[in-house]
């Protein structure tokens, strides 16, 4: 990976990452990357690759959509873990220009 | 009267029987946690204590009192209790106060115990030495030069230097395994979904498991029987075990000894192998096993913890709750916010996971590692046909210094024997080794892993009441 590579990875994630960072961070992933190709190695049977998720026995667990809590039951206290609010309203900068 | 090196049975027993009051009680803990504060072990002593006090004390004196009524006890950073601080050792989080308790807060809070405040973690738990908290490094207590382990370095901490009858932490990859048998404690990762993730800071949620971190075993059985259980809460927990485990004596214990070759510490070696003599004196059968697909655990895992890693941190965006930094617009307040407030080895993690999942390469890495995955579950239900319980050492070294390991490989590499647990979802205990000498004169401890069969924690209860001293 080169520094360019991690920068299109960072815009991705929402990172602000600095040159000297990102120039660091290619050499770091690319040893991590480096230590993680051995999975190329380990035998896999066609049953195998079949469905991860069946095979880990994972299911979807839902429950009936009911018993809403009481409104506004939490808005005093969530409202003031928010960074920038108005009253009852998260406040965010407008995303749409002129 | 002596306080030092209480387990919660003899704790109870001076409540209970009014040879302490719970108010000296965690007077003796807070003293000590102020004598021992250079070691930076918790970073809130909770405002209520008092309170908490006289509610326990109540219940003592009414005759009420339960197994841990009046027990003091440290609770990792990342973990809530309704209208107290919870930072997850980040900075993003500074200040943050928690809108509702965890399920296992409000499990163990039934009983009345002291909750005494919150220790100090790797940044959302990402980390083997507790380097990469926002509020500083914690030092072993058995070694101040050296790390406490990690992520839950600060539980680990908390009850290796005897400021708690017993700490909270949670396990991943290992965070509790490792920093137990860094601080020469016992240390429970349970079954994935036996304990309610509900109110932990999730990190990797098909790994995670919250767990006790003791003074001995019996402590830790006594902690999950309170804090398991299904939850509605969190749709991944599972019914307890109805098998009756009296009938599930262990016999045979399986070592995977090719699994054992490069890049272990000699004292590991030899305390592991003094383990397994002192297992056969105790009547085990000790056998050599074959699991050939361990050695690609932590692979598989530095691929699909970053993964789940990167999603569950797209929450912190400064918008909804914690930190902010201010950018020119909207995305600009995320990139800031992010970039700024996130410590070093969370963005990596961010930055490998996002690799890993985009497009392109997901079936390179993150499908890949999903069928490795799978064929280590398949190896874990293989040896258990065999064998009760698994043997391998919990660390392939003794806590190493500050500041020691700086390539992100190299501390990866401490993982290599707890992972696989996490990836299997079965339980692991980390049983504390005699310290030895080591490199000068300090005894550093060791740990012995003992890993069951999914929700067979009994076994680990079992082996580990039978070897420990």
């Amino acid at each position: 990976m080169n520094k360019e590579e991690i920068k299109k990875i960072a815009d991705l994630a929402r990172l602000e990452i600095s040159e000297e960072e990102s120039e660091k961070m290619a050499g770091e992933i690319d040893a991590i990357l480096g230590y993680v190709d051995q999975l190329k190695s380990a035998e896999i049977s066609d049953q195998d690759t079949e469905s991860r998720i069946e095979n880990a026995g994972i299911r979807n667990v839902m429950r009936e959509d009911e018993n809403p809590h009481q409104v506004s039951e939490n808005t005093e206290s969530l409202m003031k873990e928010v960074p920038d609010s108005d009253g009852d309203l998260v406040k965010v900068k407008k995303i749409l220009n002129n | 009267m002596d306080l030092s090196n209480l387990t919660i049975k003899k704790a109870r027993e001076l409540l209970d029987s009014k040879k302490v009051s719970v108010r000296e009680l965690v007077d003796f803990y807070l003293d000590k946690i102020k004598e021992t504060e250079d070691l930076n072990i918790f970073l809130e002593i909770y405002p209520d204590l008092d309170e908490q006090i006289e509610k326990a004390q109540q219940k003592i004196d009414s005759g009420e009192a339960s197994d841990l009524t009046g027990i003091p006890i440290a609770i990792k950073d990342n973990i809530l209790i309704k209208g107290k601080k919870s930072s997850a050792g980040s900075k993003i989080l500074e200040g943050y106060v928690a809108t509702y308790d965890a399920t296992v807060i409000s499990k163990l809070g039934e009983h009345c115990p002291i909750f005494l405040g919150r220790v100090n973690m790797d940044e959302f738990a990402m980390g083997g030495s507790t380097e990469n908290s926002a509020y500083g490094v914690t030092k072993n207590p058995v070694d101040p030069e050296r790390v406490a382990g990690g992520s839950s370095g600060g539980s680990s901490a908390a009850v290796a230097a005897d400021l708690a009858v017993f700490a909270l932490g949670s396990d991943t990859g290992g965070s509790i395994r490792q920093p137990a048998s860094f601080c020469g404690i016992t240390g429970l990762k349970p079954t994935y979904g036996s304990v309610s993730r509900y109110g932990l800071m999730a990190m990797g949620s098909s790994l995670d498991v919250i767990g006790p971190l003791t003074k001995n075993t019996e402590d830790a059985e006594i902690v999950f029987n309170i804090i398991k259980g299904k939850d509605p809460k969190d749709s991944t927990t599972i019914e307890d075990d109805k098998s009756d485990s009296a009938n599930d004596d262990v016999k045979k214990i399986g070592v995977p000894r090719s699994f054992l070759k490069e890049g272990i510490d000699e004292i590991v070696l030899e305390n592991f192998e003094k383990s397994l003599a002192k297992l056969k004196e105790k009547g085990y059968e000790i056998v050599d096993i074959e699991m050939p697909d361990l050695e690609h655990s932590l692979a598989v895992y530095y691929v699909i913890m970053p993964a789940e890693v990167s999603s569950n941190m797209a929450r912190y965006d400064g918008v909804k709750y914690g930190n902010k930094i201010e950018g020119e617009d909207l995305i600009g307040d995320y990139f800031k916010t992010r970039g700024q407030l996130l410590g070093a080895e969370v963005r990596r993690r961010i930055i490998l996971g996002t690799y890993v999942l985009s497009a392109g390469y997901s079936g390179q890495y993150y499908n890949r590692a999903w069928q490795v995955r799978n064929l280590i579950k398949k190896e874990f239900d293989k040896a258990y046909e065999e064998v009760d319980v698994i043997a391998l050492p919990t660390s392939p070294t003794p806590a190493f210094k500050i500041g020691e390991k700086e390539d992100p490989v190299s501390m990866y590499l401490a993982d290599i024997f707890t992972v696989s647990a996490n990836l299997a979802g079965v339980p692991a205990i980390s049983i504390p080794e005699k310290a030895v000498s080591s490199g000068g004169n300090a005894k550093l401890p060791t740990g012995l892993q003992l890993i069951a069969p999914q929700l067979k924690e009994a076994r680990l209860f079992q082996v580990g009441k039978k070897i420990e001293n």
